[in-house]
């Protein structure tokens, strides 16, 4: 059956059972996946698969159950998995389901040119990447890994006190690993971008910054452990921006798992540093006119030069807070229970071009890639200590690649410690992004 | 799930624009996850995924498609679209196929399986985890406890005939412990887990998990900054092993290997580790949280030596890069669900235990690390370069260990520090990790004893 089909046999189960209020939450994603290897397709994926999260209030209580099969018997399951799961919760706090007349953005993340896309124009541009990656330069060998996915999904919500939504979303995903051979030996380096048009993904962009990453890691060495003034490259900022962004969440700060809580208003970063959260970005998948909860989404600065404003809500957290939401509900997939997230997360930028910033560190190093961020970077304590590559800055100029180094700190000392904010902002595939910063000092671990 | 009849038209439509393999692959799945926070149920998901996979190969290129619906119709539609991405449709291609089913023997039995138990009773073995956990000290200021069930019915089936089932049951249990001084948190955690049902606390014992993870977070609270620079380190069993897993074990899946994308690439017969290294890994191990009677492609699992006193043996290889190697697949193919197409990856893998004794290996160093608990970490298989976060550490000084570190982690390339084990323990202990990778998040151990790293790079502050 259908998803409206789906949602009326559900509904009947659910008043049926003795639920005041109920939602369900649909999700569907058709998706192809091109991998290229040596000029042939490689891997080709082909999907189309979707579900249901059911959510529903009894007695003051709040149950969720899914499934990936919309038949009858699977309405009736969901709802009485999801009584049962309400009867055992213990939580105190308050949720809700989102029942008022909301004013939602114009935001379009729903691209035609993705439909029109046909399988045989996207083994193209893998190809394409390919070759161009390969031809950046001589020294390159080979392409490791070259994929092109594109897909189209599909959110509906409906509810039970008339909410009534539905959004539409496409996405282009290029990604490229690029293997450089030297006498030293191998290195690779990559890039991947996310967008919600093909028209938006630029090819020769995408190989020049893999095959210049591969390139400039050749002759690595590693340096003297100590304390150096450090610039972190765009996409660095932005992935620690990604591990961290956890710590402006409100259901972490209420249960003890954030150091910001009951820290609005203070000072948490210098004061050229403003990082907003903003659902109606031009041209990022992540954007949305409502978040997992249905309520209207805006834009909002969580740190404004340098001060912490706001922590991100959903209606259960705002309410515990006394606050509004801040419509950062959120679920990390259809099955996922309602969480908080933001939706893009950034820094905005500042006027200063790379190559100036460059100039300004005088004598430190230039961080080009940090691994680890899955199990070095903890949100909790804000602390990291992560692997990474990049190249020396002496007189102001980058040098001689650097590895084999770790760089530590703590994401709280990291913003305060940013001393340069540069001009050159870009998304690349996380909800975060960055310019390049320059931070007084970080640890840095090698010889 | 699906009948001969069903598989065997679609696996026949699959090859009809000249595939040379075809394989389908059901999944029905029964999740829940209960989470406890502040000894209160916080929240209970449960549901049901449900998928079927469609795998093509024609020579070394392949195709996956994936998708929810299972009528007859629908998948003999998604075998053409995905048979058409190898080449044009024959329709006179008439290909009989002969399944015929094989019954796997069941190393794994499961007990109690955990749709049989009420949550009630879930909650309780979580509530005596949070209490032994919150109580451990008055610097706890937070506990949290996730229980996870997994029961994965799978129906694997092939264009060479197999017709095959088997059922994983998994249950885990995760406890994070906070421990706080108003400026600063520390954590810690415990994640014991098997291939069970409910019977894994009558070998598990909460409360003693709940009580390590707060001793961690406690003694991390006291630590200083784990200071940097190279240094001799001895990383204890259990999830120590992690060493290993990323700084080779990644490297030697045909998933890297085979594409000639590993720093152990063309290396079998040669000494990539001290003669003082065994490695294996190993999915028949009973009911562990890595094992599995049989790949995701069907392949019964078997206990594959690595790597035998430094001398490389063998590489972990799925059906698709065995073509591109030459070689056997060694039943190490894996897949997190129905939506990845399946690929060589790790199930229990360990540093088998050594001749040195335990006390030896501390008493050796003059200043160094003990890295009592790891976290996690990663790898780049094309340069060997790892990386991994030491949870709980202590500097050794004259051959004792002293004082607690935090925020150390330990980097390097899995060719140099393979060579650097100098000496092995005899305390062979697993822990347990999800591993990510191309074909998704899996379920794997890691494991070793006590040994010692000549030197590697500390990170620290």
């Amino acid at each position: 059956m259908d998803i409206r089909q789906f949602k009326d046999v559900v509904f009947k189960f659910a008043e049926e059972l003795g639920f005041s209020e109920y939602e369900i939450y649909y999700a569907n994603k058709e998706n192809l996946e091109i991998r290229i290897y040596e000029g042939e397709v490689d891997g080709y994926g082909l999907s189309s698969t979707g579900g249901v999260s059911f959510r529903g209030i009894i007695n003051g209580k709040i149950g969720y159950a899914y499934s990936e099969s919309l038949d009858e018997a699977a309405a009736e399951i969901i709802v009485k998995k999801a009584k049962e799961n309400a009867e055992l919760l213990e939580n105190e706090d308050k949720d809700f389901i989102y029942g008022e007349k909301g004013e939602y953005e114009n935001i379009s993340t729903y691209s035609e040119d993705i439909g029109l896309l046909t399988p045989n124009e996207q083994i193209n541009m893998a190809l394409m990447l390919e070759k161009k990656t390969k031809e950046a330069n001589s020294l390159i060998e080979k392409v490791a890994e070259c994929e092109v996915d594109k897909s189209k999904s599909e959110i509906v919500i409906i509810n039970s006190k008339g909410l009534d939504l539905k959004s539409e979303k496409t996405t282009a995903v290029a990604y490229v690993d690029a293997v450089a051979r030297s006498v030293s030996g191998m290195q690779n380096g990559m890039s991947i971008k996310i967008r919600t048009s093909i028209k938006e993904l630029n090819l020769d962009e995408i190989s020049s910054e893999a095959a210049n990453d591969a390139i400039s890691k050749i002759g690595s060495k590693s340096i003297k452990s100590g304390k150096y003034k450090v610039l972190l490259s765009n996409y660095m900022m932005a992935t620690i921006l990604q591990t961290f962004q956890g710590v402006f969440n409100a259901d972490n700060a209420q249960k003890g798992l954030s150091l910001l809580r009951g820290k609005e208003g203070t000072i948490i970063a210098s004061d050229i540093v403003t990082i907003t959260d903003n659902p109606i970005l031009e041209g990022s998948p992540y954007s949305t006119p409502f978040d997992d909860e249905g309520v209207p989404t805006y834009k909002k600065s969580i740190v404004c030069r340098g001060k912490f404003t706001t922590l991100l809500h959903n209606l259960k957290t705002s309410n515990k807070d006394n606050v509004k939401t801040t419509g950062n509900a959120s679920k990390v997939s259809f099955s996922s229970p309602v969480t908080i997230s933001a939706t893009n997360l950034y820094i905005e930028k500042g006027e200063k071009t790379f190559n100036s910033l460059v100039s300004l560190v005088g004598d430190g190093i230039y961080i080009t890639n940090l691994q680890g961020m899955h199990s070095g970077a903890n949100a909790i304590t804000g602390d990291f200590s992560l692997a990474a590559n990049g190249r020396i800055i002496r007189d102001g100029k980058l040098e001689e690649a650097v590895d084999q180094i770790t760089v530590a700190g703590n994401f709280f000392d990291l913003l305060k410690n940013i001393e340069e904010v540069g001009s050159d902002f870009d998304f690349y595939y996380s909800n975060t992004a960055s310019p390049s910063v320059i931070v007084s000092e970080l640890s840095i671990a090698g010889l | 799930m699906l009948s001969k009849e069903v598989i065997g038209k679609v696996l026949s439509q699959a090859l009809k624009s000249g595939g040379d393999f075809a394989e389908v692959f059901v999944e029905d799945t029964m999740n829940n996850n209960i989470t406890l926070i502040d000894g209160k149920v916080d929240s209970i998901v449960s549901g049901r995924n449900y998928g079927i996979g469609i795998r093509i190969f024609k020579g070394f290129r392949s195709v996956y498609a994936y998708t929810n619906e299972n009528s007859l119709s629908h998948l003999t539609e998604v075998a053409s679209k995905a048979a058409y991405a190898l080449g044009n449709i024959d329709d006179n291609l008439d290909i009989n196929l002969n399944l015929i089913e094989r019954i796997n023997s069941n190393i794994h039995p499961i007990i109690y399986v955990p749709s049989s138990i009420g949550s009630s009773k879930k909650i309780e073995k979580m509530k005596l985890a949070y209490k032994s956990a919150r109580e451990y000290s008055s610097e706890i200021s937070q506990a949290s406890v996730t229980y996870l069930d997994k029961d994965q019915k799978v129906l694997v089936a092939n264009s060479e005939g197999l017709y095959t089932e088997d059922r994983r049951i998994w249950t885990r249990l995760a406890i994070r412990s906070v421990a706080s001084n108003s400026k600063e948190n520390q954590l810690g955690t415990e994640g014991p887990g098997k291939m069970m049902g409910f019977e894994l606390f009558d070998v598990i014992d909460p409360e003693y998990y709940g009580r390590e993870a707060s001793k961690s977070a406690v003694a991390m609270l006291h630590a200083n900054y784990c200071p940097a620079g190279k240094m001799t380190v001895a990383i204890e069993n259990g999830f120590g092993g992690v060493i290993f897993h990323e700084a080779c074990g990644h490297s030697l899946e045909a998933t890297s290997v085979a594409k000639g994308n590993s720093v152990f690439c063309d290396k079998l017969g040669q000494q990539i580790a001290s003669t003082k290294v065994t490695a294996i890994d190993d999915g028949t191990l009973p009911n562990l949280w890595g094992s599995l009677n049989i790949d995701d492609e069907g392949t019964k699992t078997r206990k594959n030596v690595l790597i035998e006193n430094g001398i490389l043996k063998s590489y972990m290889i799925d059906k698709l890069n065995a073509r591109r190697m030459g070689m056997e697949p060694t039943g190490s193919s894996r897949r997190e669900s129905y939506k990845f197409a399946p690929t060589s990856r790790m199930t229990n893998t360990y540093i088998a235990n050594g001749n040195d004794k335990n006390e030896d290996i501390i008493k050796s160093i003059e200043y160094g690390l003990y890295a009592k608990k790891m976290g996690g970490g990663s790898v780049n298989p094309i340069t060997g370069e790892f990386n991994f976060a030491v949870a709980e550490g202590y500097l050794i000084k004259n051959g004792q260990v002293s004082e607690a570190v935090r925020g150390g982690s330990l980097i390097g390339k899995g060719s140099d520090i393979l060579m650097d084990i100098d000496m092995v323990g005899q305390n062979l202990g697993h822990g347990q990790g999800m591993c990510g990778s191309l074909s998704g998040s899996v379920p794997t151990n890691v494991g070793q004893p006590l040994i010692r790293v000549k030197q590697i790079t500390v990170g620290g502050r």
